[in-house]
């Protein structure tokens, strides 16, 4: 059938040529021009002079450096360990442990810095040296928190396909198994290590909410300081400057991410089954259960199990005393503190994000996995860029870029979920490219063998594989949207607060009521959160490696 | 290590691309160099009002911009609101700094209507970045003149008062008489101060020991006060209530009118106020408000100067905000009378001044104290 084949060109040429039209569209306006417009800025002479000599921006570039090189180190160390554990051991629980350990990588930063702002209050740690307010080690531990959920995800989805029948010739031939270990499983490791490492990097690096809320004043990463320059200081310029270092910083580290996971090409399955408990003292296995156990829900639970305790500490005892406050809204006149409207913008706006996301990230997958090379390759550069481009950025380029006399968008509520969508968008576009490269190809061509149309393929074929990876990107879009700070906090209205402007606003001011609100709100937000994410969960789909 | 590279130049030259294209576009960049002559030239056309278009107001919803430590006293708006038929809705922002950074940030399409609490040391900023239009309120003529420090009226003085040392006083001990005595050893770890980034007090005291020691001996003012273990804290409230309430700290920087602060609020009552001012070491501070620029209401948002600086507003906020009314017809309440020590006299530095080195300032300052 000719005709028909001719028509599908047609269609699929045309899909393509709109799909182009629309995301680079959305790009343009929404992000490569408000950069652009923030680069400009920054790129006076006098400007870059000044930062450049000041020692003070040395300061903040150490600090923002060696912060992240060494919470990625510590994620990563941590990580492998609990991977290990996943992958070697068959345990009740083991199911729900492993969903337990996930679920950091997605909770909002400001969730995450509440939760260890409420264990420092509880444990009563202010002013003593283990003090996790203002100070660089509450910092390192609530990265670590976050990023040990991209290594047990990334290297945890590797670690079963390696090669186990040379790890164990290795021990057959009087290897110990800490020389196994270095000599035989670590290299087949190494990359998919080398991948989580440098996203963990990457989200340390720019880490906006625990910096702001944990760190204080004292404890400046080039993130917060271009948002204290720009919005306390009124100094565009310097905060531009300091953007582009950021910038910079990013597409070197993204560079290295890109070119770690084109290395990444997925291992045959062991052949062999795997016999888990043969080779070891099995007192050594339990200690390494135990101590895995004790960590997943000591380190990655405690914290949650805190925070919740914390908002339901009330003066009189337990109660959901600061929940009804949040509900009540008796202080009607002072929006700032509007909570119940918070709740109320954040599902709105993070679901508005999430539809934006879904359906550019499938214009944008279908430019992705294009048949050409030459579009395939370069969208998908195209649509890392924002992918690693800090909130803050965008929110400080679209609140100096986005305002001239044809476009003034910064007083108009749809730019929030706008801007939220714009981290969204190039996740659905991978995880559902992703998805379809990866289909078997049999399958498609035994379907046409036995006689199938071109619509029927793609309705019974593609169409499956493309919705439910669709699904886990939207699910996974919306977390994003919820939880996001950096470009919100720039963006959103002191009269239209979000979940987390609302409980950062909460928290700048003293007073039991508004602590306990704050810890509230953050319960809430978790809660949204969890449920979208478990909602990720049953449809099956890793988004770790994705990524 | 070749892919990277690529990848790196394929990346920096779509950033790159769009950036210039915008740099050869626009040619009005802000600059530093650039003298602030903010308080000689007044461009916008002023708002007027008839008495028809406050009729037409009635109705309409207006947002007053504030900063977080505004106090709004009991029941003003709502007065305000009866009489005219405008509705007000108070926005609290954050510290004087942030709001008006914000202001800046939209110029021209703002958060709210009218602005109330930027100070002198921030007027500057605001009006080189156009963020008000000017209006001369009905009562402009009762406003002390003294506090007009912009004769266009973009904006209007509200209320003044005065930054200074606040100490308690304990007849036993020596207590501080001057600025210069703080470095004296005798006063070692007995003085908490604020960051003068992140407060306005903080920045009051620092602007008043540059013009009290010069522009040469301000920076050793500071040394020796380091090593005579000067606190430092990031706001007022922390400064106040957790190390000088308390007496671990028996001098901090506060507000003239914190004695009779003291003395009203205290349980049990008291005689006199329990804590004193250092003379010589204020600021003067002048709070402002304006008609934001962009604004969808401004006859409505005008009529909301005209309240805010009536003898009605200005005699409630003396004893709900502890300034003093800008307005000089308004009578000040017998606490004021009685208690407010009169012969201070304060440092003022132009707001063009500052504007053009307070980064400088701060920075030094730093670096001198913190770092």
């Amino acid at each position: 059938m000719p005709n028909v084949n001719a028509t599908v060109k047609k269609i699929s040429a045309l899909t393509t040529v709109i799909a182009f039209l629309i995301v680079s569209a959305f790009y343009t306006v929404f992000y490569f021009y408000p950069v652009g417009k923030v680069l400009n800025y920054g790129t006076g002479f006098s400007t870059v002079s000044r930062v450049f000599n000041s020692s003070a921006t040395w300061k903040v570039i150490w600090f923002t450096t060696w912060q992240a090189i060494v919470s990625t180190f510590i994620s990563v160390i941590v990580g492998i360990c609990i991977a290990n554990v996943f992958t070697k051991f068959e345990f009740r629980g083991k199911q729900v442990l492993k969903a337990l350990a996930i679920i950091p990588f997605v909770m909002p930063t400001v969730v995450v810095a509440t939760a260890f702002i409420s264990v420092n209050d509880f444990l009563h740690l202010n002013g003593t040296p283990f003090s996790l307010q203002g100070s660089t080690l509450g910092i390192i531990v609530a990265h670590v928190f976050f990023n040990t959920a991209i290594v047990i995800r990334t290297v945890g989805s590797i670690w079963p396909q390696i090669d186990f029948e040379s790890e164990m010739a290795a021990r057959t031939l009087g290897a110990n198994s800490c020389t196994t270990f270095f000599r035989v499983t670590l290299p087949q490791l190494k990359t998919s290590i080398f991948a989580s490492a440098s996203l963990a990097f990457l989200f340390t690096f720019t880490s906006f909410g625990v910096i702001l809320l944990l760190g204080g004043l004292e404890k400046a990463t080039l993130e917060t300081e271009i948002w204290r320059y720009a919005t306390q200081r009124t100094d565009f310029e310097t905060a531009a400057t300091l953007g582009i270092i950021q910038l910079v910083i990013i597409i070197i580290m993204l560079a290295v991410n890109t070119r770690s996971r084109s290395l990444i090409t997925p291992a045959k399955k062991s052949a062999a089954a795997y016999n888990r408990s043969n080779y070891t003292n099995p007192r050594l296995i339990r200690l390494r259960l135990t101590s895995c156990i004790v960590f997943i829900t000591g380190f990655l639970g405690l914290p949650f199990a805190i925070l919740i305790e914390r908002s339901l500490s009330a003066s009189n005892g337990y109660s959901f005393q600061y929940y009804k406050q949040i509900f009540l809204e008796s202080s009607e006149r002072f929006s700032i503190f509007g909570t119940r409207r918070a709740i109320f913008n954040s599902l709105l706006w993070a679901s508005l994000a999430m539809v934006i996301a879904t359906i550019l990230g499938l214009l944008a997958a279908v430019l992705m996995t294009h048949k050409s090379k030459k579009i395939s390759r370069s969208s998908d550069i195209f649509l890392l860029l924002p992918l690693g481009t800090s909130g803050v950025l965008i929110g400080f380029g679209i609140i100096v870029g986005l305002n001239t006399s044809i476009l003034d968008v910064r007083s108009e509520w749809w730019i929030v979920p706008v801007a939220q969508s714009i981290l969204g968008v190039g996740f659905v576009s991978r995880i559902v490219s992703t998805a379809i490269t990866n289909q078997d190809p049999e399958l498609k061509q035994a379907a046409q063998t036995l006689g199938a149309g071109p619509a029927k393929v793609w309705w019974h074929i593609d169409m499956p594989i493309v919705s439910r990876s669709l699904v886990a990107g939207a699910t996974f879009a919306f977390a994003i949207a919820i939880g996001e700070f950096g470009a919100t906090a720039f963006l959103a209205r002191p009269q239209r607060p979000t979940i987390p402007t609302a409980v950062f606003n909460l928290l700048g001011r003293p007073g039991a009521a508004t602590f306990g609100q704050a810890m509230a709100l953050s319960v809430i937000l978790a809660l949204i959160t969890a449920t979208a994410v478990s909602l990720l969960e049953r449809t099956g789909q890793v988004v770790g490696n994705e990524i | 290590m070749k892919l990277a590279t690529k990848l790196t130049s394929v990346m920096l030259a779509i950033v790159l691309v769009p950036a210039l294209s915008i740099a050869c576009s626009s040619s009005n960049k802000n600059s530093h160099e650039t003298k602030p002559e903010c308080l000689e030239n007044g461009d916008s056309t002023a708002i007027t009002t008839t008495e028809l278009d406050k009729a037409n107001a009635s109705g309409e919803s207006i947002d007053l911009v504030v900063y977080d430590a505004f106090l709004a006293p009991a029941g003003a708006f709502e007065s305000f609101t009866q009489e005219t038929g405008i509705a007000v809705n108070i926005l609290t922002t954050a510290d004087t700094g942030t709001m008006v950074s914000q202001a800046v940030l939209t110029s021209g399409n703002p958060i709210g209507d009218v602005m109330f609490g930027v100070d002198n040391t921030f007027l500057c900023r605001a009006l080189l970045n156009k963020v008000f239009t000017p209006y001369e309120p009905s009562t402009w003529n009762q406003l002390d003149n003294d506090l007009k420090l912009d004769q266009f009226a973009r904006v209007i003085p509200v209320d003044y008062g005065d930054i200074c040392l606040n100490y308690w006083i304990d007849q036993e001990e020596i207590q501080p008489e001057s600025i210069k005595d703080l470095t004296l050893e005798k006063f070692a770890g007995t003085l908490v101060v604020q960051n003068p980034e992140t407060s306005a007090p903080g920045m009051g005291f620092l602007l008043a020991s540059i013009a009290i020691f010069g522009e040469n001996d301000w920076e050793q003012f500071w040394d020796d006060l380091r090593k005579n273990d000067v606190a430092v804290r990031s706001g007022w409230t922390e400064a106040y209530y957790e190390d000088f309430y308390n007496g671990e700290r028996k001098i901090v920087t506060s507000y003239a009118t914190s004695p009779i602060a003291e003395y009203i609020f205290a349980d049990p009552p008291v005689e006199k106020p329990p804590t004193g001012i250092i003379e010589d070491s204020c600021f003067r501070s002048i709070e402002f408000a304006g008609v934001l620029r962009g604004t969808d209401s401004p006859v409505a948002s005008a009529m909301l100067i005209d309240f805010l600086t009536s003898t009605y507003f200005q005699e409630l906020i003396p004893e709900t905000n502890f300034v003093l009314p800008a307005n000089t017809h308004a009578k000040l309440p017998d606490t004021f009378l009685n208690f407010l020590q009169t012969d201070v006299e304060p440092v003022m530095i132009s707001p063009d001044l500052i504007e053009r080195n307070r980064n400088d300032w701060t920075e030094r300052w730093t670096q001198i104290v913190l770092r």
